[in-house]
Protein backbone atom coordinates (compact mmCIF):
# COMPACT_ATOMS: atom_id res chain seq x y z
CA UNK A 1 0.00 0.00 0.00
CA UNK A 2 2.46 2.19 1.38
CA UNK A 3 4.35 1.99 -2.51
CA UNK A 4 1.88 3.19 -4.54
CA UNK A 5 0.73 6.34 -1.80
CA UNK A 6 4.00 7.20 -2.05
CA UNK A 7 3.97 8.03 -5.76
CA UNK A 8 3.37 11.41 -7.56
CA UNK A 9 0.79 11.11 -10.24
CA UNK A 10 -0.24 12.83 -13.09
CA UNK A 11 -2.98 12.38 -16.08
CA UNK A 12 -1.40 10.40 -18.66
CA UNK A 13 -1.25 12.08 -22.43
CA UNK A 14 -3.58 10.17 -23.78
CA UNK A 15 -6.27 10.87 -21.00
CA UNK A 16 -8.63 13.11 -21.91
CA UNK A 17 -11.01 13.82 -19.00
CA UNK A 18 -14.59 15.19 -19.00
CA UNK A 19 -16.50 16.08 -15.76
CA UNK A 20 -20.40 15.83 -16.11
CA UNK A 21 -22.92 16.61 -13.44
CA UNK A 22 -19.91 16.16 -10.85
CA UNK A 23 -18.54 12.41 -12.80
CA UNK A 24 -15.48 12.27 -14.54
CA UNK A 25 -15.51 10.65 -17.54
CA UNK A 26 -11.99 9.50 -19.37
CA UNK A 27 -11.39 8.84 -22.95
CA UNK A 28 -7.82 6.72 -23.23
CA UNK A 29 -6.75 7.86 -27.20
CA UNK A 30 -4.20 4.98 -26.80
CA UNK A 31 -6.10 2.30 -26.45
CA UNK A 32 -9.64 3.88 -27.50
CA UNK A 33 -11.34 2.85 -24.53
CA UNK A 34 -13.87 5.20 -21.64
CA UNK A 35 -13.65 4.77 -18.20
CA UNK A 36 -16.92 6.28 -16.06
CA UNK A 37 -15.68 7.03 -12.80
CA UNK A 38 -18.31 7.02 -9.74
CA UNK A 39 -18.09 9.92 -7.28
CA UNK A 40 -15.49 9.27 -4.95
CA UNK A 41 -12.96 7.88 -8.26
CA UNK A 42 -13.69 11.33 -9.44
CA UNK A 43 -13.21 13.19 -6.39
CA UNK A 44 -9.06 11.09 -6.46
CA UNK A 45 -9.17 12.38 -10.08
CA UNK A 46 -9.35 15.65 -9.62
CA UNK A 47 -6.61 15.38 -7.05
CA UNK A 48 -4.42 13.67 -9.26
CA UNK A 49 -1.96 17.09 -10.64
CA UNK A 50 0.94 15.31 -9.14
CA UNK A 51 0.66 15.43 -5.96
CA UNK A 52 1.71 12.00 -4.15
CA UNK A 53 -1.00 8.82 -3.08
CA UNK A 54 -0.77 10.20 0.67
CA UNK A 55 -0.90 13.98 -0.42
CA UNK A 56 -4.19 13.17 -1.78
CA UNK A 57 -5.42 10.85 1.40
CA UNK A 58 -5.05 13.78 3.50
CA UNK A 59 -6.79 16.26 1.19
CA UNK A 60 -9.88 13.71 1.08
CA UNK A 61 -9.59 13.07 4.87
CA UNK A 62 -9.65 16.92 5.61
CA UNK A 63 -12.10 17.57 3.57
CA UNK A 64 -15.01 14.40 4.32
CA UNK A 65 -15.76 12.74 7.68
CA UNK A 66 -14.60 9.31 6.98
CA UNK A 67 -12.28 6.61 8.37
CA UNK A 68 -8.56 7.84 7.82
CA UNK A 69 -7.91 4.02 6.88
CA UNK A 70 -11.12 3.55 4.70
CA UNK A 71 -9.70 6.68 2.64
CA UNK A 72 -6.52 5.02 1.99
CA UNK A 73 -7.84 1.57 0.91
CA UNK A 74 -10.20 3.80 -1.40
CA UNK A 75 -7.56 5.88 -2.76
CA UNK A 76 -5.25 2.73 -3.27
CA UNK A 77 -7.59 0.75 -4.85
CA UNK A 78 -8.48 3.84 -7.53
CA UNK A 79 -5.16 5.06 -8.05
CA UNK A 80 -3.91 1.29 -8.72
CA UNK A 81 -6.79 0.48 -11.29
CA UNK A 82 -6.30 4.22 -12.89
CA UNK A 83 -2.63 3.41 -13.10
CA UNK A 84 -2.94 -0.25 -14.40
CA UNK A 85 -5.32 1.38 -17.16
CA UNK A 86 -2.43 3.37 -17.98
CA UNK A 87 -4.81 6.85 -17.46
CA UNK A 88 -2.30 7.44 -14.61
CA UNK A 89 1.16 8.14 -14.94
CA UNK A 90 4.25 8.24 -12.43
CA UNK A 91 5.11 12.27 -12.36
CA UNK A 92 9.06 11.69 -13.26
CA UNK A 93 9.44 15.65 -12.58
CA UNK A 94 7.97 16.04 -9.33
CA UNK A 95 9.00 13.04 -8.01
CA UNK B 1 -49.40 15.87 -60.90
CA UNK B 2 -50.26 16.45 -57.52
CA UNK B 3 -47.52 14.23 -56.36
CA UNK B 4 -44.99 16.23 -58.85
CA UNK B 5 -44.54 13.19 -60.88
CA UNK B 6 -44.91 13.98 -64.81
CA UNK B 7 -47.47 11.90 -66.74
CA UNK B 8 -44.99 10.28 -68.25
CA UNK B 9 -41.88 8.87 -67.43
CA UNK B 10 -38.94 7.93 -66.85
CA UNK B 11 -39.76 9.27 -63.86
CA UNK B 12 -37.09 11.20 -61.77
CA UNK B 13 -36.95 12.86 -58.22
CA UNK B 14 -34.00 14.53 -55.94
CA UNK B 15 -33.61 14.32 -52.03
CA UNK B 16 -31.27 15.43 -49.69
CA UNK B 17 -30.16 12.88 -46.70
CA UNK B 18 -27.12 14.17 -44.53
CA UNK B 19 -26.04 17.06 -47.10
CA UNK B 20 -26.20 13.82 -49.78
CA UNK B 21 -27.73 14.71 -52.90
CA UNK B 22 -29.72 11.80 -54.52
CA UNK B 23 -31.09 11.48 -57.48
CA UNK B 24 -33.03 8.92 -58.99
CA UNK B 25 -34.87 7.96 -62.17
CA UNK B 26 -37.29 5.42 -62.08
CA UNK B 27 -39.21 3.70 -65.17
CA UNK B 28 -42.40 2.66 -63.20
CA UNK B 29 -44.60 5.00 -62.07
CA UNK B 30 -45.99 3.28 -59.01
CA UNK B 31 -42.26 2.38 -57.34
CA UNK B 32 -42.21 5.98 -58.48
CA UNK B 33 -44.69 7.24 -56.57
CA UNK B 34 -43.66 5.05 -53.50
CA UNK B 35 -39.74 6.07 -53.20
CA UNK B 36 -41.15 9.56 -53.32
CA UNK B 37 -43.85 9.02 -50.28
CA UNK B 38 -41.21 7.26 -48.57
CA UNK B 39 -38.47 9.79 -48.81
CA UNK B 40 -41.10 12.81 -49.06
CA UNK B 41 -39.63 13.89 -45.67
CA UNK B 42 -36.00 14.04 -46.17
CA UNK B 43 -36.98 16.00 -49.78
CA UNK B 44 -37.83 19.50 -47.04
CA UNK B 45 -33.99 20.09 -46.64
CA UNK B 46 -31.71 21.34 -48.21
CA UNK B 47 -29.67 21.16 -50.80
CA UNK B 48 -26.49 18.77 -50.50
CA UNK B 49 -23.17 19.31 -52.27
CA UNK B 50 -22.38 15.93 -54.02
CA UNK B 51 -25.24 14.06 -56.34
CA UNK B 52 -25.26 10.88 -56.48
CA UNK B 53 -27.84 9.15 -59.35
CA UNK B 54 -29.69 5.95 -59.21
CA UNK B 55 -31.75 4.43 -62.34
CA UNK B 56 -34.14 2.13 -61.41
CA UNK B 57 -35.39 -0.32 -64.23
CA UNK B 58 -38.17 -2.84 -63.88
CA UNK B 59 -41.43 -1.98 -65.29
CA UNK B 60 -41.10 -4.34 -68.58
CA UNK B 61 -41.52 -6.92 -66.30
CA UNK B 62 -38.54 -8.84 -66.17
CA UNK B 63 -36.39 -8.20 -63.06
CA UNK B 64 -35.57 -4.88 -60.86
CA UNK B 65 -32.76 -3.65 -62.01
CA UNK B 66 -30.58 -0.33 -60.08
CA UNK B 67 -27.37 0.94 -61.37
CA UNK B 68 -25.90 3.44 -59.64
CA UNK B 69 -24.07 6.56 -61.66
CA UNK B 70 -24.34 4.75 -64.53
CA UNK B 71 -22.53 1.86 -63.16
CA UNK B 72 -22.65 -0.85 -60.64
CA UNK B 73 -26.17 -3.21 -60.89
CA UNK B 74 -28.75 -4.92 -58.46
CA UNK B 75 -30.26 -7.21 -60.30
CA UNK B 76 -33.52 -9.22 -58.20
CA UNK B 77 -37.05 -10.43 -59.50
CA UNK B 78 -38.63 -9.03 -55.93
CA UNK B 79 -39.25 -5.01 -55.46
CA UNK B 80 -39.09 -5.52 -52.04
CA UNK B 81 -35.44 -6.67 -52.49
CA UNK B 82 -34.63 -3.60 -54.89
CA UNK B 83 -36.26 -1.44 -52.38
CA UNK B 84 -34.37 -2.68 -49.79
CA UNK B 85 -31.08 -2.86 -51.36
CA UNK B 86 -31.67 0.62 -52.45
CA UNK B 87 -32.37 2.54 -48.94
CA UNK B 88 -29.32 0.28 -47.83
CA UNK B 89 -27.31 1.81 -50.15
CA UNK B 90 -28.76 5.38 -49.85
CA UNK B 91 -28.50 4.70 -45.89
CA UNK B 92 -24.60 3.55 -46.53
CA UNK B 93 -23.62 6.82 -48.72
CA UNK B 94 -25.71 9.56 -46.61
CA UNK B 95 -23.65 8.10 -43.02
CA UNK B 96 -20.29 7.77 -44.98
CA UNK B 97 -20.49 11.31 -46.19
CA UNK B 98 -21.77 13.20 -43.11
CA UNK B 99 -18.77 15.46 -41.10
CA UNK B 100 -20.32 15.10 -37.89
CA UNK B 101 -21.33 12.51 -34.88
CA UNK B 102 -23.38 9.68 -36.23
CA UNK B 103 -24.51 7.62 -33.59
CA UNK B 104 -26.38 4.00 -34.56
CA UNK B 105 -29.63 4.70 -32.73
CA UNK B 106 -33.40 5.25 -32.75
CA UNK B 107 -34.64 9.06 -32.58
CA UNK B 108 -38.28 10.39 -32.14
CA UNK B 109 -39.10 13.89 -30.51
CA UNK B 110 -41.97 15.93 -28.91
CA UNK B 111 -41.95 19.50 -29.88
CA UNK B 112 -38.14 20.38 -29.82
CA UNK B 113 -37.14 17.78 -27.64
CA UNK B 114 -35.40 14.59 -28.88
CA UNK B 115 -34.98 11.18 -27.49
CA UNK B 116 -32.45 8.84 -28.56
CA UNK B 117 -32.23 5.53 -28.12
CA UNK B 118 -28.45 3.90 -29.30
CA UNK B 119 -28.22 0.28 -29.98
CA UNK B 120 -26.90 -2.04 -32.15
CA UNK B 121 -28.44 -3.58 -35.40
CA UNK B 122 -31.33 -6.09 -34.15
CA UNK B 123 -31.53 -4.40 -31.32
CA UNK B 124 -34.79 -3.60 -31.83
CA UNK B 125 -34.69 0.50 -32.34
CA UNK B 126 -36.47 0.60 -35.17
CA UNK B 127 -39.55 -1.12 -33.54
CA UNK B 128 -39.26 0.96 -30.51
CA UNK B 129 -39.42 4.37 -32.75
CA UNK B 130 -42.18 2.60 -34.69
CA UNK B 131 -44.23 2.45 -31.39
CA UNK B 132 -43.25 5.90 -30.25
CA UNK B 133 -44.36 7.39 -33.14
CA UNK B 134 -47.26 4.97 -33.13
CA UNK B 135 -48.20 6.81 -29.74
CA UNK B 136 -48.11 10.49 -30.64
CA UNK B 137 -44.07 11.10 -31.13
CA UNK B 138 -42.51 12.44 -34.34
CA UNK B 139 -40.29 10.30 -36.46
CA UNK B 140 -36.59 11.77 -36.72
CA UNK B 141 -35.11 8.85 -37.58
CA UNK B 142 -34.73 4.93 -36.98
CA UNK B 143 -31.14 4.60 -37.79
CA UNK B 144 -28.73 7.55 -36.51
CA UNK B 145 -28.48 10.17 -34.14
CA UNK B 146 -26.78 12.88 -36.32
CA UNK B 147 -25.05 15.75 -34.69
CA UNK B 148 -23.19 18.15 -37.05
CA UNK B 149 -19.61 20.06 -35.22
CA UNK B 150 -21.57 22.61 -33.78
CA UNK B 151 -23.76 20.30 -32.01
CA UNK B 152 -26.49 20.86 -33.41
CA UNK B 153 -29.12 17.31 -33.85
CA UNK B 154 -29.35 17.24 -37.57
CA UNK B 155 -32.51 15.25 -38.63
CA UNK B 156 -32.10 11.81 -40.43
CA UNK B 157 -36.13 10.81 -41.84
CA UNK B 158 -35.18 7.87 -43.86
CA UNK B 159 -38.07 5.31 -44.45
CA UNK B 160 -38.37 3.15 -40.78
CA UNK B 161 -36.92 -0.25 -42.05
CA UNK B 162 -39.36 -2.78 -40.63
CA UNK B 163 -39.63 -6.30 -40.55
CA UNK B 164 -43.18 -8.13 -40.45
CA UNK B 165 -43.00 -8.99 -36.85
CA UNK B 166 -42.13 -4.78 -36.00
CA UNK B 167 -45.38 -4.33 -37.75
CA UNK B 168 -47.10 -6.75 -36.28
CA UNK B 169 -46.11 -5.03 -32.64
CA UNK B 170 -46.90 -1.89 -34.07
CA UNK B 171 -50.33 -2.58 -36.10
CA UNK B 172 -51.35 -5.47 -34.69
CA UNK B 173 -54.31 -5.32 -37.16
CA UNK B 174 -53.01 -4.92 -40.43
CA UNK B 175 -52.98 -7.64 -43.44
CA UNK B 176 -49.07 -8.22 -44.46
CA UNK B 177 -49.94 -9.93 -47.96
CA UNK B 178 -46.80 -12.36 -48.95
CA UNK B 179 -44.74 -11.30 -46.23
CA UNK B 180 -41.08 -12.16 -47.43
CA UNK B 181 -38.35 -12.08 -44.41
CA UNK B 182 -36.60 -8.86 -45.35
CA UNK B 183 -37.79 -5.26 -44.22
CA UNK B 184 -40.26 -3.23 -45.54
CA UNK B 185 -40.22 0.52 -45.77
CA UNK B 186 -42.50 2.82 -44.15
CA UNK B 187 -42.93 6.65 -43.67
CA UNK B 188 -44.19 7.67 -40.58
CA UNK B 189 -47.59 8.74 -41.99
CA UNK B 190 -48.10 5.23 -42.96
CA UNK B 191 -47.87 4.60 -39.44
CA UNK B 192 -50.28 7.42 -38.79
CA UNK B 193 -47.51 9.50 -37.44
CA UNK B 194 -45.41 12.71 -38.71
CA UNK B 195 -41.59 13.18 -39.41
CA UNK B 196 -40.35 16.38 -37.43
CA UNK B 197 -39.08 19.40 -38.94
CA UNK B 198 -38.81 21.60 -35.94
CA UNK B 199 -34.91 22.33 -35.27
CA UNK B 200 -34.10 20.22 -32.27
CA UNK B 201 -32.23 19.82 -28.72
CA UNK B 202 -31.66 16.21 -27.98
CA UNK B 203 -32.75 16.12 -24.35
CA UNK B 204 -32.91 12.41 -23.25
CA UNK B 205 -31.31 9.34 -23.91
CA UNK B 206 -32.39 6.30 -23.19
CA UNK B 207 -30.45 3.11 -23.15
CA UNK B 208 -32.84 0.27 -24.09
CA UNK B 209 -32.70 -3.22 -22.91
CA UNK B 210 -35.21 -5.50 -24.43
CA UNK B 211 -35.87 -8.37 -22.62
CA UNK B 212 -35.79 -6.71 -18.85
CA UNK B 213 -39.02 -6.02 -16.66
CA UNK B 214 -40.92 -2.70 -18.15
CA UNK B 215 -39.35 0.05 -16.21
CA UNK B 216 -38.01 3.35 -16.35
CA UNK B 217 -35.02 4.79 -14.56
CA UNK B 218 -32.44 8.08 -14.36
CA UNK B 219 -29.41 6.98 -14.63
CA UNK B 220 -26.28 9.41 -14.81
CA UNK B 221 -25.69 11.09 -17.68
CA UNK B 222 -22.13 10.33 -18.27
CA UNK B 223 -23.35 6.73 -18.19
CA UNK B 224 -24.59 6.58 -21.64
CA UNK B 225 -21.10 7.90 -22.73
CA UNK B 226 -19.52 4.53 -23.75
CA UNK B 227 -22.49 3.04 -25.18
CA UNK B 228 -22.82 6.68 -27.50
CA UNK B 229 -18.81 6.14 -28.34
CA UNK B 230 -19.35 2.63 -28.75
CA UNK B 231 -22.42 2.99 -31.40
CA UNK B 232 -20.63 5.96 -33.55
CA UNK B 233 -20.44 4.89 -36.93
CA UNK B 234 -17.64 7.44 -37.81
CA UNK B 235 -15.52 8.03 -34.33
CA UNK B 236 -12.50 6.67 -35.96
CA UNK B 237 -11.40 9.78 -38.02
CA UNK B 238 -10.77 11.94 -34.74
CA UNK B 239 -11.62 9.71 -31.78
CA UNK B 240 -10.81 12.08 -29.17
CA UNK B 241 -12.61 15.20 -31.04
CA UNK B 242 -16.00 12.51 -31.14
CA UNK B 243 -15.55 12.26 -27.56
CA UNK B 244 -15.85 15.63 -26.65
CA UNK B 245 -18.91 15.52 -28.79
CA UNK B 246 -20.31 12.90 -27.22
CA UNK B 247 -19.73 14.15 -23.67
CA UNK B 248 -20.96 17.00 -24.73
CA UNK B 249 -24.23 15.50 -25.58
CA UNK B 250 -24.68 13.83 -22.48
CA UNK B 251 -24.25 16.80 -20.47
CA UNK B 252 -26.84 18.19 -21.95
CA UNK B 253 -29.08 15.69 -21.76
CA UNK B 254 -30.67 13.49 -19.48
CA UNK B 255 -30.39 9.71 -19.21
CA UNK B 256 -32.35 6.71 -18.10
CA UNK B 257 -32.36 3.19 -18.86
CA UNK B 258 -35.34 1.33 -19.64
CA UNK B 259 -36.97 -2.21 -19.90
CA UNK B 260 -39.19 -3.52 -21.50
CA UNK B 261 -40.78 -6.80 -24.09
CA UNK B 262 -43.08 -5.07 -25.66
CA UNK B 263 -42.72 -2.20 -28.18
CA UNK B 264 -45.61 -0.58 -27.39
CA UNK B 265 -45.89 -0.48 -23.36
CA UNK B 266 -42.36 0.88 -23.83
CA UNK B 267 -43.71 3.88 -25.89
CA UNK B 268 -46.17 4.56 -23.42
CA UNK B 269 -43.95 4.63 -20.35
CA UNK B 270 -41.77 7.22 -22.04
CA UNK B 271 -44.55 9.07 -22.91
CA UNK B 272 -45.91 9.18 -19.59
CA UNK B 273 -42.55 9.45 -17.40
CA UNK B 274 -39.79 10.83 -19.42
CA UNK B 275 -40.37 14.76 -18.06
CA UNK B 276 -40.24 17.37 -21.32
CA UNK B 277 -39.86 21.06 -20.89
CA UNK B 278 -42.18 23.91 -22.62
CA UNK B 279 -39.15 25.79 -23.79
CA UNK B 280 -38.18 22.94 -26.54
Amino acid sequence: MAQILDRAMVVARGAVAREIDGNFTIYDKENDSVMVLNDSASAIWRLCDGRTGSAIVDELAHHYEANRNEIERDVEAVLERLMTSGLLVRDVVGS
Amino acid sequence: MADGLASSGPWEFEVDLLGTRIRTRVDDPVLARRLQHLLGDSQALPAGRDVESFEIAGADGSDWILRRNGGGIFRTDTRQRLVEHYFSILNELALDNFSGLAVHAGVVAQGRCAIAFPGPSGAGKSTLVAACVAAGFDYVSDEALCINLSGDLVPYPRPLMLSEASRRVVRPTEVIPNPLPSKHAVSPADLGGRASHSPLQLTHVILADRGGALGLEAIPSSQVIPELLERSFNRHGDPAATFNLVANVARDCRAWHLGYTNAMEAAGLIRRDVPFQTTC
